[in-house]
């Protein structure tokens, strides 16, 4: 298995026959993707991550904004876009927010994932629901499938005062059918120690507020042909805030917050004749999120008890026929409604139905493979005018056609790519409505990608495998949404007034040999320029936590049995603000974290040791990072 | 720190404020030198060797959560603008998350933290620290008699989500605070009477429908004696002496009603009315530099957020309670300078005019420069979000 896995990301490059050997592992409903992930991880390297941002953060062109600590937000930035322009996907369907547009990765366990596959630009399956084609750049967490009856318990646990037990149990009946559950808990007092490098202050202090407690479970069934999966989550966490300059005898922060998660998810496929496919899926979501504040004990906080609930109903259905032995078309219709309710002084209520309607179609005629489509969207809000009581729909139905073009030119370790792509991105609830902030009248984001690499792939000799990557990118953003002050500081509105151009480079280089050594060597170039306002000292600066230069090494090696992971992820300096001056300037950074691992018949053992030289950073300014840290992992399969 | 305000106070018992100090300054011209004359600036204008004026203060608020407020200067002997000089003074110590508010107390600048939670007071002759003191939420300072009185959106008094404020009171002896009183939702300005009164502008800022009234504080009794319904959210509080004057501005309420400026018979409490012209005035910064004349900044279009701001200058004779002046930015009075106005200051000397811009309020602002015909002079940069301003005299 651990083989099968990573030469089948490497070979997922080369073609279709990778994606058979993927199709075992897990479920992916749809096949013959015309193009190969950006960036792929899989097998143990991914499992003993802590959580799905966890993972990926070595990839290229990514950025994971991280507000430190067990329970802090952790979302990702592909290519400069914006966190909202990522989809993140759990086997082709996507997870929604229509409140902020933002998923934390944090939360999503990778126990139970066979890879996390990161698209530059969209999946290319001719199968695929129209949401897909919709999201500038992509995330798939593909779940992994049991193959045979099988029950293993866990714990995790170490610095930060984490522990986390949790259990899985997979059972095989008739005809494949399979039946999967898992559930977790999660304690953590998540304080660290941090050295407060503001200036002047070069003390050690104790991040606090910082607890966290979580519960997951996770049921999920089904065949080759259809799957259901249900996820519930629920966590109580404190907010520590930033770090700034506060009174000694006040309280940084005492914010909590609740959440509780709710999804059901489904997909069935069929296949009525060799040439003609269909495939539906379907997804109701429950979040409720809560947030208040303890004045009593934190008399800088003002008085907060708040809520927000969402839902989100989803169905897709997609069909695709070959029409000649060399052409493919597929029609894909996705339908979605989203409510969000809270008690927030005159909450808007806002509802939306979104439709999004996609066309596509592919030609592979030997090394050729070519493909196009066009997405049509159209949202259509209904909220409540709160100074006029009414519910109303004026000015708030959105449209677009987004198209894509994509050619690739595949020999034998070669492969070619080039693609164009228009995205679109709805406003958010926030952006829209939220009390006084919100401007109804925004239109969608805007994002242009153009986008052309290369890959090689070759066996040296039997057991080793050598590949690399090449890429260039451009993107054009437009319309960005921004919040600005309005009348004064006191009033701040969303406007469609950021423009960004951001020019990429991106390298990657593997090394495999046999299961027993490998090595990957991952470098990004990124500028990404705030091409906003002439006059603004922000025009033509880098935007904000967009790194120029960034790049990761991983690397394992396998000897008596005991497996050794290195990962180093390094960033140049970066700036809060695209206002480029030196108070904005966030120091360059880089971690280095080892991973020791071993499996002795039914146990297995590792010890993750992250951060190794202590170094002191922060991702986000003013949320400082841990040092070092270890966290133990002890597993028995029964 | 005991030590420090004790001397400071025993320095001058003059406790009118710049007028009182710049009566006996005048022209003496200023030959103290202080430590911060090492500091690295930028030549803005020519050096002034006979104003009595020494420095013009600039409290920049800084972006919230980033803990970037800062405190800059002009020295007006040289011409030099100081960036930081607080940091710079104080071995690179952050002032701390959102300044509000910038006094001047004889020879100390105070000025309340908000998101530090911290009353930090300094030396207006070279920027060292003298005390930190603890208030929750403090918001504006004003001083009257041996205390200094700090408004605070943290009452202990709250229920839902709406929380009362407080005055809290700081004993310029130690720098102690001795207590505190709960006044309206979010109390912003506050000014002192000489009639044994302070006034604070409520807010409600975070409070369903806003505050609309200014609470009459006994300042012997230290208990509120009366609470005058004004107008919705309330903001600055300016108290002339020469007319019995309180005036107060209102940020409206963002809907229906609009910004102003009002006028309150501070010997009988009354709300006077606004003639036509005043009632027109639209407020978003103001000053009063007890020269009979406030100088208030506001924007007509400032419910249009889709259009182009309209901002005007208002000149308004305080005993007559008219507008003598009425400026638009965008006219060629002003130059070509496009700006946000978001803090105003004017020497009563000379009639000088510094406006700051907070731009974005996340980048660095400017501080423009006008003299009293409203000619530019010079503008530079400052920290982020230049907001409160004020001038300096050495107190002897």
């Amino acid at each position: 298995m651990r083989l099968t896995a990573l030469i089948a990301a490497i070979l997922s490059a080369s073609g279709v026959y990778a994606q058979e050997a993927v199709l075992r592992e897990s479920h992916i409903t749809a096949v013959r993707s015309v193009i190969a992930p950006t960036d792929t991880i899989s097998g143990s390297r991914l499992r003993s991550a802590t959580d799905a941002a966890d993972a990926i953060r070595s990839f290229t062109g990514l950025q994971v904004k991280d507000y430190g600590g067990v329970g802090g937000l952790k979302t990702i930035n592909v290519r400069s876009l914006g966190s909202e322009h990522v989809g993140v996907f759990i086997d082709g369907i996507r997870i929604d927010n229509a409140q902020n547009m933002q998923v934390d990765l944090g939360r999503f366990s990778t126990d139970n994932l066979s890879s996390i596959e990161l698209y530059g630009g969209q999946k290319s399956a001719i199968l695929q629901s129209a949401v897909e084609y919709g999201s500038a750049t992509a995330v798939h967490l593909i779940s992994d499938t049991p193959a045979r009856n099988a029950a293993t318990v866990r714990v995790r646990g170490g610095s930060f005062g984490t522990l986390s037990p949790s259990f899985r149990i997979d059972r095989i009946f008739r005809q494949h059918l399979y039946v999967t559950f898992d559930a977790a808990l999660t304690y953590s007092d998540g304080r660290y120690r941090f050295h407060d490098n503001y200036p002047g202050h070069d003390t050690v202090m104790v991040r606090t507020n910082t607890d966290i407690r979580s519960a997951r479970a996770e049921a999920r069934m089904g065949r080759k042909t259809w799957h259901l999966h249900a996820y519930a989550y629920d966590s109580e966490r404190g907010l520590p805030g930033p770090v700034v300059r506060r009174a000694s005898a006040l309280p940084l922060s005492l914010d909590r917050q609740s959440d509780r998660n709710l999804f059901l998810q489904g997909s069935w496929r069929h296949t009525f004749t060799s040439a003609w496919d269909i495939a539906l899926k379907g997804k109701l979501t429950r979040d409720y999120i809560r947030y208040r504040t303890d004045p009593e004990h934190d008399p800088q906080s003002m008085p907060i008890d708040v809520y927000y609930r969402q839902h989100q109903a989803y169905t897709s259905i997609a069909t695709s026929i070959r029409l000649t032995p060399f052409w493919q078309a597929a029609i894909a219709s996705d339908i979605q409604y989203n409510t969000l309710n809270s008690n927030a002084r005159d909450f808007t209520l806002p509802r939306r139905l979104t439709a999004f309607s996609a066309i596509s179609t592919s030609i592979s005629k030997g090394p050729l493979n070519a493909s196009a489509s066009l997405l049509h969207t159209i949202a259509a809000d209904l909220f409540r005018n709160t100074s006029a009581g009414a519910w109303t729909r004026t000015n708030t139905t959105r449209r677009a056609f987004t198209p894509s073009l994509m050619a690739s030119y595949t020999s034998n370790s070669f492969t070619i790519n080039a693609f164009v792509k228009r995205s679109y991105r709805l406003p958010s609830f926030n952006d829209l409505y939220y009390t006084i902030v919100g401007n109804s009248l925004l239109s969608p984001e805007k994002a242009t990608q153009y986008n052309i690499s290369a890959r090689f792939h070759t066996n040296i000799n039997a057991n080793t495998a050598v590949t690399a990557r090449l890429e260039a990118y451009h993107n054009r953003m437009r319309d960005k949404i921004v919040a600005v002050p309005t009348v004064n500081q006191f009033r701040w509105s969303m406007y469609n007034i950021g423009r960004a151009d951001i020019n990429g480079a991106e390298a990657q280089f593997s090394v495999r040999h046999d299961d027993t050594k490998g090595i990957d060597i991952r470098y990004t170039y990124q500028q990404a320029l705030d091409h906003s306002n002439k006059k603004s000292l922000t025009y033509g600066g880098q935007i904000a936590y967009i790194p120029l230069h960034s790049g990761s090494v991983n690397a394992d090696i396998t000897l008596h049995g005991w497996r050794l992971d290195i990962t180093t992820v390094l960033t140049s300096e970066r700036w809060s603000n695209s206002a480029n001056i030196k108070d904005y300037r966030i120091a360059p950074w880089w971690t280095l974290d080892a991973r020791i691992s071993r499996t002795i018949g039914r146990i297995t053992l590792r010890a993750d040791l992250k951060n190794i030289f202590n170094k002191q950073y922060c991702v986000v300014q003013g949320y400082p990072m841990p040092g070092f840290n270890i966290l133990g992992y002890l597993g028995y399969d029964f | 720190m005991k030590h420090k305000i004790s001397l400071l106070v025993c320095a001058c018992v003059l406790s009118a404020g710049l007028t009182g100090c710049m009566k006996d300054g005048e022209n003496s011209g200023v030959t103290i030198t202080s430590q911060d004359e090492t500091l690295a600036g930028i030549v803005v204008t020519a050096g002034d060797q006979t104003t009595p004026l020494y420095k013009l203060f600039v409290v920049n608020e800084g972006q919230m959560g980033t803990n970037n407020a800062s405190v800059d200067f002009l020295r007006f002997k040289d011409g030099k603008y100081v960036l930081n000089s607080y940091s710079q003074m104080n071995d690179g110590a952050a002032l701390g998350d959102v300044a509000n508010d910038c006094k001047i107390y004889l020879n100390s600048v105070w000025v309340p933290v908000t998101n530090s939670g911290i009353l930090e007071v300094f030396s207006a002759v070279n920027e060292i620290k003298i005390a930190s003191i603890t208030i929750p939420s403090p918001r504006n300072v004003a001083f009257y008699g041996s205390y200094a009185y700090v408004t605070s959106y943290a009452g202990a008094v709250y229920g839902g989500e709406n929380r009362l404020g407080a005055l809290y009171k700081v004993d310029l002896n130690n720098g102690q605070t001795a207590g505190n009183i709960e006044v309206g939702y979010q109390p912003e300005g506050i000014a002192a009477g000489e009639n044994g009164h302070l006034y604070v502008a409520n807010s409600g800022g975070y409070t369903a429908g806003y505050d609309n009234r200014l609470s009459i504080i006994n300042a012997t009794t230290f208990s509120v004696e009366k609470d005058i319904e004004v107008a919705p959210n309330l903001k600055e509080v300016f108290y002339d002496y020469d007319n019995d004057l309180v005036w107060v501005t209102s940020m409206g309420n963002f809907n229906d009603v609009h910004s102003g400026i009002y006028a309150i018979n501070a010997l009988n409490g009354t709300l006077l009315a606004n003639d036509e012209d005043l009632a027109a005035v639209r407020y978003s910064c103001a000053t009063f530099p007890y020269d009979g004349y406030l100088y208030v900044i506001g924007n007509d279009n400032e419910y249009d957020w889709t259009g182009e701001p309209a901002y005007n200058l208002y000149k308004i004779n305080s005993s007559t309670r008219t507008v003598e002046k009425k400026v638009s930015f965008s006219t060629s009075e002003f130059g070509d300078n496009h700006i946000a106005p978001y803090g105003i200051c004017v020497n009563p000397l000379d009639g000088t005019i510094y406006i700051s811009d907070a731009g974005d309020y996340k980048t660095p602002g400017k501080v423009v420069c006008y003299d009293k015909n409203l000619n530019f002079q010079w503008e530079t940069n400052t920290g982020v979000c230049p907001g409160h301003m004020a001038l300096y005299a050495l107190v002897y």
